[in-house]
């Protein structure tokens, strides 16, 4: 279950099971959607498929992806999408001010 | 070998479950209790249906891997419910004969049902989960769309059911469980025969890279 949390946590992928559940898209198509690199969305598909919430089927040079979502985590979908449930990197901690040195 | 041996337990569980069902509606017909055609009737359905789906499913989910994981829902379906009805006609057996306190009925009553709708969300939960045995664009309906609407249904359906049992009197109980579960079903055949009617696969994708 902390998979599926991991995976609904990101507004890209909940996006993209949001595409998915409308029809099942290649990934070709489904990065047409995003302004994020190839490899950024190849890394949001294994997020997905390790949560098993999606599945891949390759036919030549072409993966297509299918929602493969229980009710259940259906509805934390759409209450993560509701209530805005990013998950923000954590601030990195601001660099130390340098100590004015008063020059004699 | 053990995904085998696994499949084989259920197959098993399937069978038990149907052959007990059908020992205890013989055994309330044997002692000429009401509406015994009626159970050895059910029994008789629930056995063609279980065939049909023992001979079709295995053929249509032949072209991918995910066969399997439908065959498996669809028994562990055909096995709970199994299981409920022979429950139902011990439960009814043991009263009749006298074997269970009048007293204990409506808790025995109220249990089975709450568990029944229970299981009913549960395999509607996991309804969508399933992959379809079809090539997305070989597909005859659109099956992940219509089996995320069954499961919807059977999910609401069963913990209606379920809420039904236990707040409300028994004989309005009695009278709403048949008309949610026949909902779900009315609902979720027309959810299927609109799809099948309307489907067309989809053309014209545009073809990508793999990511």
């Amino acid at each position: 279950m902390a998979e599926v949390f991991k995976a609904l946590s990101d507004p890209t992928r909940r996006r993209v099971l949001q595409l998915l559940r409308e029809r099942p898209m290649t990934a070709g198509e489904l990065a047409e959607h995003f302004d994020v690199s190839r490899p950024t969305m190849s890394a949001h598909f294994a997020v997905l498929r390790e949560a098993n919430l999606i599945d891949a089927t390759k036919k030549g040079t072409t993966i297509t992806y299918r929602i493969r979502m229980s009710v259940l985590e259906e509805a934390l979908l759409g209450f993560a999408g509701a209530l805005g449930l990013d998950v923000k990197p954590a601030r990195r901690p601001a660099p130390p001010r340098r100590a004015m040195t008063k020059e004699a | 070998m053990a995904a085998l041996a696994s499949e084989r337990r259920l197959l098993m569980l399937v069978a038990a479950a149907m052959t007990l069902m059908m020992a205890l509606a013989t055994w309330s017909w044997a002692v000429g209790m009401d509406h015994a055609s009626l159970r050895l009737l059910t029994g008789v359905v629930m056995l063609a249906l279980w065939g049909l789906v023992e001979w079709r499913v295995p053929r249509q989910c032949a072209v991918r891997g995910s066969g399997a994981g439908v065959l498996r829902w669809h028994r562990a379906v055909f096995a709970t419910i199994g299981l409920f009805i022979a429950m139902k006609h011990g439960a009814r057996l043991a009263f009749e004969l006298q074997y269970l306190d009048p007293e204990w009925v409506p808790v025995a009553r109220r249990s089975l049902h709450v568990v029944a709708g229970g299981l009913m969300a549960v395999w509607g939960n996991y309804l969508p989960k399933l992959m379809s045995p079809w090539q997305p664009e070989e597909e005859p309906f659109d099956w992940q769309r219509v089996h995320r609407f069954v499961g919807w249904a059977f999910t609401i359906g069963g913990i209606g059911t379920m809420l039904t049992w236990i707040t409300l009197p028994i004989d309005q109980a009695d009278a709403w469980e048949p008309a949610i579960v026949g909902c779900v079903v009315v609902l979720s055949l027309g959810r299927k025969l609109y799809s099948l009617a309307t489907h067309s696969a989809p053309r014209g994708r545009a073809e990508s890279r793999p990511l």
